[in-house]
């Protein structure tokens, strides 16, 4: 069972809307390394975890990569609102736009829709936790990728 | 910074250290360091959170006081809508 807290693990306040950046920051919500895997990988990899140490552990970060993903549909949220017609076309926002306007919508870059196929839960715990390290690693990979050091001041606070 | 936004800040501050005192203590679950840290920041966690309460209105749904007579809850803003809501 969750609760909930209302408020942001680290806030979000982002001034000017910038749909070019929120189509590559989606996909740290629902791409293949995003937080929405995170979150999926370690709360369903515990029903195998047999120490009470990685039970908590799993539940724990399980937990945390939930407040990430709100985090990351923050930012695309504030990072699409109120756009002009102009701006939607220049900031390449187009095709999302016919798709889902601005609603948020958990996909990769790409505008592939987020798939458990990016993550897997092997009923084996330290096969499973070789996959959390994997995963940590291209998690890394993406938030280090050169578009996510963008201009935009709101974001790079993030 | 806003009023609301620098008590929200010392909320988030706390629970931060929290959040990772958790996780180390579910590896280490011995530790007495860890132990007094994480009681340490419990203790002002609470406080924190009780003044923003107070002034701001309840952060969970367990924690709403009814006497104002209507449901705070639901007040905006919510929490991805930033400071300019």
């Amino acid at each position: 069972m969750w609760s909930y807290d209302k408020r942001l693990q680290y806030p979000v306040n982002i001034k000017h809307p910038d749909p070019q950046t929120a189509k590559i920051v989606i996909t740290q919500l629902g791409g293949p390394d995003g937080e929405i895997g995170a979150a999926m990988r370690y709360l369903n990899q515990r029903y195998a975890m047999p120490y009470k140490e990685g039970k908590a552990i799993l539940t724990d970060i399980g937990t945390e990569e939930l407040a990430h993903q709100e985090m990351i549909a923050a930012i695309v949220y504030q990072l699409t609102r109120n756009l002009t017609p102009e701006q939607i076309k220049e900031g390449g926002f187009d095709a999302y736009f016919v798709d889902h306007t601005t609603g948020i919508y958990p996909q990769s870059a790409a505008g592939i829709p987020f798939s458990a196929s990016a993550l897997q839960s092997k009923g084996d715990p330290i096969t499973d936790l070789f996959e959390d390290l994997a995963a940590d690693a291209t998690t890394r990979n993406a938030q280090l990728f050169p578009p996510f050091s963008t201009d935009n001041t709101g974001v790079h606070c993030v | 910074m806003t009023e609301r936004e620098k008590l929200l800040s010392r909320v988030r501050m706390y629970d931060f250290a929290l959040v990772d005192v958790i996780q180390y203590l579910d590896g280490h679950p011995k530790n007495t360091a860890a132990l007094a840290y994480y009681s340490k920041m419990r203790t002002a966690f609470d406080k924190a959170a009780a003044e923003y309460e107070d002034a701001y209105g309840p952060l969970t749904a367990r924690e709403v006081d009814t006497r104002v007579g209507n449901w705070r809850w639901i007040d905006d803003p919510w929490p991805w809508e930033g400071e300019d809501n």
